[in-house]
C-alpha cells in the first residue's frame, strides 16, 4: 500500500475576476517512510494540494487515497491517519505546550493516563519539556514550530502534510527541525512536505515532485532529476527541468525556451 | 459530541485567561453597573428631596389685589417679593430672585371678588415647575375658602349645599413598586445588551479569529467534525454570555438598591423566571454571533458585521421598554423582543408557564436554525477560505 497516491488532483477556485486552476491535474504516489518534497515556487499550488490531501477543501476533478483510504469517501478515516501542519503554526497563545497537546490529544480518543503519557512522550522528542507550563504566547518562533509539529504527531499519525515546515526559521532552528523530520522517517513515518527552498529539498528529501503552476513537471529522487537534464547544482537543475517542461519560472506561461536566468 | 465538550473546556480555558473577556464578563458588570445606578440613584433621589423641601420664591405685581398678596405671604411655604409693575418683575426674574412671577389684577367689574392671575415661569425648569403647582394649589384653596365665608354670609351652610362626597387617594404600590417599574423596564433591556457583549468579543475570537490566526485549519483537519466544532463553540459563547447576563441583573439590582429602595419585595418567582428567560435570550444571540463570525474573514470584519446587529438589539430594546404594543400570549414567540418582554412581564408580575414555553420555544427553534447554517458554512470551503 502507497502512503498516499494522487490521481490527477485538480482544484480550480472560482473568483469574481475568473478562474484560476490552482493545482491541474497532479499524479504522484509517496511509498510509506519516505519524505517527498513538493518542490515550487509562490503560487504554484503546494499548499492547494496538501489541503485537498488534508481534506479541508475537495478537488475539483481527481482524487486521492491516504493510507488506503479515498480523501472524497472517507474523510474522518483520512483525518485520523494525517497529521497536518499548516503555514501559521497553528497554536493557541494562551494554552501551554502541556494543555495543547492534552487537547488535541483528547480530541483524537486518548483516554485519561494514555493522553498524559502520549503527551509527556511528544514533548521529549521535541526537547520541550522545560517548557511545559509556559503560555504559548511567550515561546520563540522555533519553539512553536517544534510545538506544531508535537500536535501533529500526538496521535501517532503514519502519515505527516507539513506545509512549509522550515520557512521563517533561522538556519539553527530549521536544522533542528530537518533532523527531527528526519528522525520521524527513521521512526516509520511518511512524510509529504512543501517547500520553496532548493537546498532544503535537496538535503531532506528522498524523492521530489517539482510543481509549477499547478502542474506536476517531474518527480523523482534528487539525483534521479539531476541525471535527467544535468546540471552542476540543483538550483540548475530546477530552472533546467522547467524549461524542459516548457514553463518558465517567472512570466507568463509557457514561454518555451526563454527565460529561467533569473 | 465528546469533541464538542473537549472543544467547549479549551475554549473556557482560553477565555478565563483572556483579560477582555473576564473584564467584559466580571469586573464590568459586577463594578461598572452598580457604580452607574448607584449614581443616577443618588442623583434623582436628592433631586426629589431638593424639590419637595423648596420653598418657591415668587415675584409678585400686585394690581389692586393686596388682600391676595396678603394672604400669600402669610402663608407657609413661600418666600414672596412685590414689586412695582410687570416690567420691574421681569427684570427681577431675570435676576434670577424667583422662580414664578405672579401678576394678581383686581377686577371689580366682574364682581366683588374678582381677580385675574397669571403665572409667569419656565415649564422646562423643574423647580419653577414645582414653585408653579404650590402656587395653583395655594390659589384654589384661597378661592374655595373664599366662596364658603359667602356662603356663610348669605346664610347657607356650605355642607348642606356639597354633596355628600370625598375623594381619598391611598399609594398602595409606594416606592416598592416604583422601583419594580423602573427594573421592568431596564431590566431586558440591560440584560439583552450585556449578553450581547458578553457573547460577541468571545464569539468573534473563537470563529473568525481562528480563521485569521490559521488555527481552525488545525481543527478541521482533526477528528473533530463540522458539528462538533461549532457546537462546541456554541456553548462556549452561551456560557460566556449567560455568566455575563447574571452578573449584570446583579450589579444593576446593587445598583437600584440606592435609589433608596429595597427590593427585598421582589418575589423570588419572578427573579427565577428572569434567569430562565436569559436561557432563549443568549441561545438566540449566540447562535446569531456564531454564524456571523463563521461567515467573516477576520475577527475585525465579524465585529463590523455585529454592530447592525447590537444596533437592532438596541431598538428592540427600546420599543420593549417604552412601545404601547405589548407582546403578550403566543406574540413572546418574536425571538429576541418575546423574552424581553417575558422578563418586564415576570418582573411586574402574570407572566404564565405557557407564555414562558412559546419563548424557550421559538429561541430554541431559531437558535437551532442559525446553528445547522453555520454548520453549512464550517462545510463551505469558500467561506472558510476566503482570502
Ligand atoms: N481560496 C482561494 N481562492 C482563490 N484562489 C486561491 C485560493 N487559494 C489559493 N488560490 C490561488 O491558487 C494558486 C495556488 O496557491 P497556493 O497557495 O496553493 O500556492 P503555494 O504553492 O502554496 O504558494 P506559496 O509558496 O506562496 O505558499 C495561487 O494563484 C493562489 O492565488
Ligand atoms: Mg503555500
Amino acid at each position: 500500500m502507497k502512503a498516499v497516491s494522487a490521481r490527477g488532483l485538480t482544484k480550480v477556485f472560482r473568483g469574481r475576476r475568473g478562474q484560476v486552476r490552482a493545482v491541474d491535474g497532479v499524479s504522484f504516489t509517496v511509498e510509506q517512510g519516505e519524505i517527498f518534497g513538493l518542490l515550487g515556487p509562490n503560487g504554484a499550488g503546494k499548499t492547494t494540494t496538501l489541503r485537498m490531501l488534508a481534506t479541508l477543501i475537495s478537488p475539483t476533478e481527481g482524487t486521492a487515497e491516504v493510507m488506503g483510504y479515498d480523501i472524497l469517501s472517507a474523510p474522518q478515516k483520512v483525518r485520523a491517519r494525517i497529521g497536518f501542519l499548516t503555514t501559521e503554526t497553528g497554536l493557541y497563545e494562551r494554552l501551554t505546550p502541556w494543555e495543547t497537546l492534552l487537547f488535541f490529544g483528547r480530541i483524537f480518543g486518548y483516554g485519561p493516563g494514555e493522553v498524559e503519557a502520549r503527551a509527556e512522550a511528544t514533548l521529549r522528542v521535541l526537547g520541550l519539556e522545560g517548557l511545559k507550563h509556559r503560555r504559548v504566547g511567550t515561546l520563540s518562533a522555533g519553539e512553536r514550530q517544534k510545538l506544531s509539529l508535537g500536535r501533529c504527531l500526538i496521535h501517532d499519525p503514519p502519515v505527516l502534510i507539513l506545509d512549509e515546515p522550515t520557512a521563517s526559521l533561522d538556519v539553527f532552528v530549521a536544522r533542528t527541525v530537518t533532523e527531527l523530520i528526519r528522525r520521524l522517517r527513521a521512526e516509520g513515518h511518511t512524510i509529504l512536505l512543501s517547500t520553496h527552498d532548493l537546498h532544503l529539498a535537496e538535503r531532506l528529501c528522498d524523492r521530489l515532485g517539482i510543481i509549477h503552476r499547478g502542474r506536476l513537471v517531474a518527480v523523482g529522487s534528487p539525483e534521479e532529476l539531476g541525471e535527467e537534464v544535468g546540471g552542476v547544482d540543483f538550483e540548475e537543475v530546477f530552472f533546467r527541468t522547467l524549461r524542459r517542461a516548457g514553463l518558465s519560472p517567472m512570466g507568463a506561461n509557457p514561454v518555451p525556451g526563454r527565460a529561467g536566468e533569473a | 459530541m465528546k469533541g464538542a465538550w473537549l472543544l467547549f473546556r479549551k475554549e473556557i480555558l482560553q477565555a478565563v485567561r483572556d483579560r477582555r473577556t473576564v473584564f467584559m464578563t466580571v469586573a464590568f458588570p459586577l463594578v461598572f453597573y452598580p457604580l452607574l445606578f448607584g449614581l443616577i440613584g443618588g442623583f434623582v433621589q436628592r433631586q426629589k428631596e431638593e424639590l419637595s423641601s423648596l420653598a418657591p420664591r415668587l415675584v409678585v405685581v400686585s394690581e389692586g389685589a393686596d388682600e391676595l398678596v396678603r394672604a400669600l405671604e402669610e402663608a407657609p411655604g413661600f418666600s414672596v417679593l412685590s414689586v412695582g409693575d410687570l416690567e420691574r418683575g421681569q427684570g427681577a426674574m431675570d435676576e434670577g430672585l424667583g422662580e414664578v412671577l405672579l401678576l394678581a389684577r383686581r377686577e371689580p367689574a366682574r364682581g366683588e371678588l374678582g381677580y385675574a392671575v397669571t403665572l409667569y415661569y419656565d415649564a422646562a425648569d423643574q423647580r419653577a415647575q414645582a414653585g408653579a403647582a404650590k402656587v395653583k394649589a395655594f390659589l384654589a384653596d384661597y378661592l374655595q375658602g373664599l366662596a364658603r365665608e359667602r356662603l356663610v354670609a348669605m346664610g347657607v351652610d356650605p355642607e348642606e349645599l356639597t354633596p355628600p362626597f370625598t375623594l381619598e387617594e391611598v399609594d398602595v404600590g409606594g416606592e416598592e413598586a416604583l422601583a419594580r417599574m423602573l427594573l421592568s423596564q431596564l431590566l431586558p433591556y440591560f440584560l439583552v445588551l450585556s449578553i450581547l457583549t458578553g457573547a460577541m468579543g468571545l464569539g468573534a475570537e473563537i470563529t473568525a479569529g481562528e480563521k485569521e490566526r490559521g488555527t481552525l485549519a488545525t481543527l478541521l483537519s482533526s477528528r473533530l467534525s463540522r458539528r462538533e466544532i461549532v457546537l462546541g463553540k456554541f456553548m462556549a459563547v452561551l456560557a460566556v454570555s449567560l455568566v455575563t447576563a447574571v452578573l449584570s441583573a446583579a450589579g444593576l439590582l446593587l445598583g437600584i438598591q440606592s435609589f433608596g429602595v429595597g427590593l427585598g419585595g421582589l418575589p423570588v418567582g419572578s427573579v427565577a423566571w428572569v434567569l430562565a428567560l436569559l436561557v432563549p435570550l443568549a441561545m438566540t444571540l449566540s447562535a446569531l454571533v456564531i454564524i456571523v463570525g463563521s461567515f467573516a474573514r477576520t475577527q475585525k470584519e465579524a465585529s463590523a458585521y455585529l454592530l447592525p446587529v447590537t444596533m437592532l438589539v438596541v431598538v428592540l430594546g427600546i420599543s420593549t421598554t417604552f412601545g404601547g404594543g405589548e407582546l403578550g400570549g403566543a406574540k413572546l414567540a418574536v425571538p429576541i423582543a418575546g423574552p424581553m418582554a417575558a422578563i418586564k412581564q415576570a418582573l411586574m408580575g402574570g407572566l404564565t408557564l405557557g407564555e414562558v414555553g412559546w419563548a424557550l420555544l421559538s429561541s430554541l427553534g431559531v437558535a437551532g436554525l442559525l446553528l445547522w447554517a453555520a454548520v453549512r458554512f464550517f462545510h463551505s470551503e469558500k467561506v472558510l477560505f476566503r482570502i
